[in-house]
């Protein structure tokens, strides 16, 4: 079973769609539920799609963009529309 | 021949994927080579019914092969706890073959993708709560994890819910719905029934599930 519990975006989107079962069904259920739809965005190649799509941009703490020697973007956070800028403001990677 | 022993080999492991993904979603209810078992066997069917001009084998294949073993899972299981929980990952694949490739909405924002990734955890939501409120006629409900007084009053309260909003559907919704799920009717014999294609069936059923989903919400 997919496990989205270090992923504190998905964990609130799957837990605002549990929500209005939460009083009306039970714990081992409701965990149960939980446990499908983070299934579902990590099975399924069109959900992962959308999952990514609709990732928040985020950015790294410090700001930090790591590139190898060429100035290529080594890492951006996974699915985001970020795009990497140079210092003089021009478009990067 | 030699494309069908091809279609066969290839098809093979098509049918573990999909076992392997049903095994992941329907737990410990069911053993992976239990469903392997069942794929292989219904993969000679699957095989001569293909028609080359409609899509591709591996896409029609797994369709097939997960409706196979969902429907084999389904004639096999009847203790109450696992005949829901089956009901409920069926109804959430069945809304999953409608979902959109948002890689051909070209002109969505990253507002417009959230807002589509909550619609289908909503209506996901929705159709497993569905599947877990349904007790079908031939499960056993003592034998099993009934739960708690309080968890059978909750689920009873949520299967009241389902009732309700499940007769307030267009006709052809609820009989999909109602026959389907609560009457373990073959889906496609009852899109067959009603003069519908299982296309278009399958489009009334996500409209039923949204329906429903909305009803369970609004009053929660």
């Amino acid at each position: 079973m997919a496990d989205s519990s270090d992923d504190l975006w998905l964990t609130a989107q799957i837990d605002a769609a549990v929500a209005p079962y939460v009083d009306r069904l039970s714990e081992a259920e409701i965990a149960w539920m939980r446990e499908q739809l983070a299934e579902v965005l990590a099975g399924d190649p069109r959900a992962q799609k959308l999952v990514r799509r609709a990732r928040p941009i985020t950015v790294d703490e410090s700001g930090e963009v790591r590139r190898d020697a060429d100035g290529k973007v080594l890492q951006t956070p996974l699915g985001s529309n970020v795009v990497p800028l140079r210092r003089n403001g021009t478009k990067a990677g | 021949m030699l494309a069908e022993v091809d279609r066969l080999r290839e098809g093979m492991a098509v049918v573990d994927a999909v076992a392997y993904r049903l095994a992941r979603r329907l737990g410990p209810h069911v053993e992976l080579e239990e469903l392997r078992g069942i794929g292989r066997l219904a993969l000679v069917g699957v095989n001569q019914s293909y028609d080359p001009a409609r899509s591709t084998f591996p896409a029609y294949a797994a369709h097939k092969l997960k409706w196979a073993i969902f429907d084999e899972v389904r004639r096999t299981t009847h203790a109450r706890s696992a005949a829901a929980r089956l009901s409920a990952v069926m109804a959430s694949e069945r809304h999953l073959e409608h979902l959109p490739d948002p890689d051909e909405a070209t002109d969505l924002s990253g507002e417009g993708f959230q807002s589509r990734l909550t619609g289908l955890l909503e209506d996901q939501a929705a159709a497993l709560a569905m599947g877990l409120s349904i007790s079908r006629a031939d499960a056993m409900s003592a034998s099993d994890d009934s739960g708690s007084p309080e968890e059978v009053t909750a689920r009873a309260q949520v299967a009241a819910s389902v009732r309700g909003a499940l007769s307030d559907l267009p006709e052809r919704e609820r009989a999909l719905v109602e026959r389907h799920y609560y009457g373990g009717e073959a889906f496609e014999s009852i899109a067959e029934d009603l003069g519908i294609s299982k296309s278009w069936a399958s489009r009334l059923h996500d409209r039923a599930i949204a329906t429903l989903g909305k009803a369970l919400r609004d009053h929660a």
